[in-house]
């Protein structure tokens, strides 16, 4: 089975089987672009990712490990918005997965996915962010995400004011 | 400190072998400096300064997810970011901006780019487009919109922007008058927008373009200027226009040094053309890099050939529309004049066929600088274009190798067309991108020609953007020795 090294910003390195490794977007590419320049086909391709951690390029590798099987999401596959892709690709795996993680996490996830181009885990990743944010108030949000609000002056009065131009009744 | 605290409780900060080795705390105290953009790296550099900043990373990684994650709510949500933290209203404001109905420089992407553009891509741009879309400015339908944060508008400052994607569109009714809130509220906040889009209403007067002219000073900073007259009930024809004052009336045009875009596409009065518009031109056409109009200004008989080098030399991107029967003299001006064009579009709204000669001979005029050619019009078929060549054997001009174009878009008919497949074979050496405009997709046979004869084309789109989604297959060439 042919391997890839991908390597972490913080130096980790994960061995994992290239048909795994493709099935981010990003990987892949850098597999083919490895593949070309290298004159020695043979030769076990090796990944700096210098933009994700340990901790998280290890939480993507378990998530597309427990999803290799999953048929691969097109970009565009929903037609007016992304939405509907959550609902139908979260499995209960994915909710056990999310849960124990706090929202920090899931923020450095949702970063990883995108730039490793992995449409499902973006999808869930997101959808659970929106979770927080649907429905609440600004205060409830705030404190959900440990935020203090910065605003100087009547800035967030301003700030409403600009929004309820385009607030539709 | 939030740090020292954590270490009073026992658990003790490591720093990172760096040179200087300084103190866990002294770390801290400079991570307060930066901002989301830059603290998100510091995390990722080592486990140290991972752990150092553990505790306010919500705080700098939302702003950063929020592009990625606006994609997945809904716009009213959107808004809501907006108000949670400084930080996040100005990823918002930046996210949707970018995705905003004016698009950039650049007015032709709208409608010729998005085949491949991904679903989320596409929610983003119609939110953005229907936020624009409150800012209409009219005394009918939109009104109570305006009424709504007016009585606040009344009392905020001048510095504040009111204008979320700072577009706003502008109706023009001589019926009606001016608008009474146009008057409030652009010469206190006019300054703070980059895109007017003026549609003038109305059936018999030239009183709006009046208005419109006389406004532009309240909008010292624009950078696009889009004047359309409605299209309901009609346009009128010149016999219609009330022309009284028209010939004595002297425009004073302000000062707009940021204007670069201006769209007059769908004024095709020879009237308006002759007076309103040129003056216009005359004033601002030197500073346009991307210009839009109807073929009919070309009918003018004072745009020669170098009235217009002087007017456009620095127009990069052109937009040339009407109908077939005033396209002839437009492309033969256009094949004669020098402007550094990068992008070009040509669009029939009718359905006349062009003489496939004169818009290789247009296009081959700016073979030095032309990247994106957009040709959207039938050309004549095969058997009368034989007919016409004979004929214009004598004259035949010296077709140039476009040194840079590298993205044709197209109707499908301009491949039946033997002299336009030639010029692509022959005189497009590095075309990358062929787009064919058609409803039947799995068509395959012109995308097959294509790869087949054009050395450096990457991939051929056959798509519809009429249907809804929109609908494409794209051929790519074969790699060859593709390993499993």
């Amino acid at each position: 089975m042919a391997l890839v090294r991908v390597i972490s910003s913080d130096g980790a390195a994960f061995l994992v089987s290239q048909r795994l490794a493709k099935r981010s977007g990003k990987l892949k590419t850098e597999i083919e672009t490895f593949r070309k320049s290298s004159d020695n086909s043979e030769a076990q391709p090796e990944i700096r990712i210098v933009t994700i951690r340990a901790e998280i390029l290890r939480l993507v590798l378990q998530w597309l490990q427990q999803h290799q099987n999953d048929p691969v999401l097109p970009a565009n596959q929903n037609e007016q918005d992304g939405r509907g892709d959550a609902e139908m690709g979260q499995s209960q795996w994915d909710r056990d997965f999310l849960a124990p993680m706090d929202l920090g996490i899931v923020m450095e996830l949702i970063l990883a996915a995108n730039h490793l181009e992995v449409k499902g885990l973006l999808d869930i990743t997101c959808k659970l962010v929106e979770s927080k944010i649907t429905g609440r108030t600004v205060d409830e949000i705030r404190t959900a995400f440990k935020l203090k609000s910065d605003f100087k002056g009547n800035e967030e009065e301003q700030t409403r004011l600009e929004n309820r131009w385009c607030v539709e009744n | 400190m939030e740090s020292l605290n954590k270490m009073k409780r026992g658990k003790p900060f490591r720093s990172p072998k760096t040179t200087p080795i300084l103190p866990p705390e002294l770390w801290s105290h400079i991570f307060e400096f930066l901002g989301s953009e830059d603290l998100y790296p510091v995390t990722k550099t080592c486990v140290e300064w991972n752990e150092l900043l553990e505790d306010n990373k919500n705080a700098f990684l939302l702003p950063v997810v929020l592009p990625s994650v606006m994609k997945y709510v809904k716009k009213n949500t959107i808004l809501k970011f907006r108000t949670i933290s400084s930080l996040t209203r100005n990823a918002v404001d930046k996210t949707l901006q970018s995705f905003s109905d004016s698009d950039d420089e650049d007015p032709f992407d709208r409608h010729c780019s998005h085949y491949e553009e991904s679903s989320s891509k596409r929610y983003l741009r119609s939110v953005a487009s229907s936020i624009s879309c409150s800012y209409m400015f009219t005394l009918s339908d939109f009104g109570y919109l305006l009424d709504k944060v007016y009585p606040d508008l009344s009392v905020a400052s001048s510095d504040v922007n009111p204008f979320l994607v700072r577009y706003i569109s502008y109706f023009s009714d001589f019926r009606l008058g001016n608008d009474p809130h146009v008057l409030n509220i652009l010469p206190k906040f006019g300054h703070h927008l980059l895109t007017l889009n003026c549609f003038i209403v109305g059936d018999s007067s030239t009183q709006p373009f009046h208005n419109i002219v006389a406004q532009l000073r309240l909008v010292p900073n624009i950078k696009r200027l889009w004047i359309r007259p409605q299209l309901w009930p009609r346009t009128p024809t010149d016999d219609e226009l009330d022309l009284t004052g028209l010939s004595t009336t002297v425009y004073e045009f302000p000062a707009l040094p940021k204007l670069v875009i201006l769209d007059v596409r769908l004024v095709n009065s020879n009237v308006l053309l002759d007076t309103v518009v040129l003056a216009m031109l005359r004033h601002y056409s030197k500073q346009l890099i991307c210009f839009t109009c109807d073929a009919k200004l070309f009918l003018l008989q004072e745009l020669n050939v170098d009235v217009l080098n002087l007017m456009f030399p620095n127009v990069k991107k052109f937009h040339l529309l009407g109908k077939g029967s005033d396209f002839a003299t437009g492309l033969e001006k256009l094949s004669n004049v020098s402007w550094p064009l990068e992008r070009l579009h040509l669009e029939v709204h009718d359905g006349d066929q062009i003489n496939p000669q004169n818009v290789i001979s247009t296009i081959s005029n700016f073979h030095e600088n032309l990247e994106h050619l957009k040709v959207d019009c039938l050309l004549l078929p095969k058997q009368l274009e034989a007919n016409n060549c004979n004929e214009n054997e004598a004259e035949e001009k010296v077709v140039r190798k476009m040194s840079k174009l590298k993205i044709v878009r197209a109707k499908a008919n301009i491949l039946d067309s033997n002299l336009f497949c030639k010029f692509l074979k022959d005189n497009c050496p590095h075309l990358e991108e062929l787009y064919i405009e058609t409803s039947d997709i799995l068509c395959r046979e012109r995308g097959r020609w294509a790869l087949d004869n054009l050395r450096n084309l990457e991939k051929v789109v056959l798509g519809s953007l009429k249907s809804l989604p929109v609908n494409f297959h794209t051929m790519r060439r074969p790699v060859p020795n593709e390993t499993l």
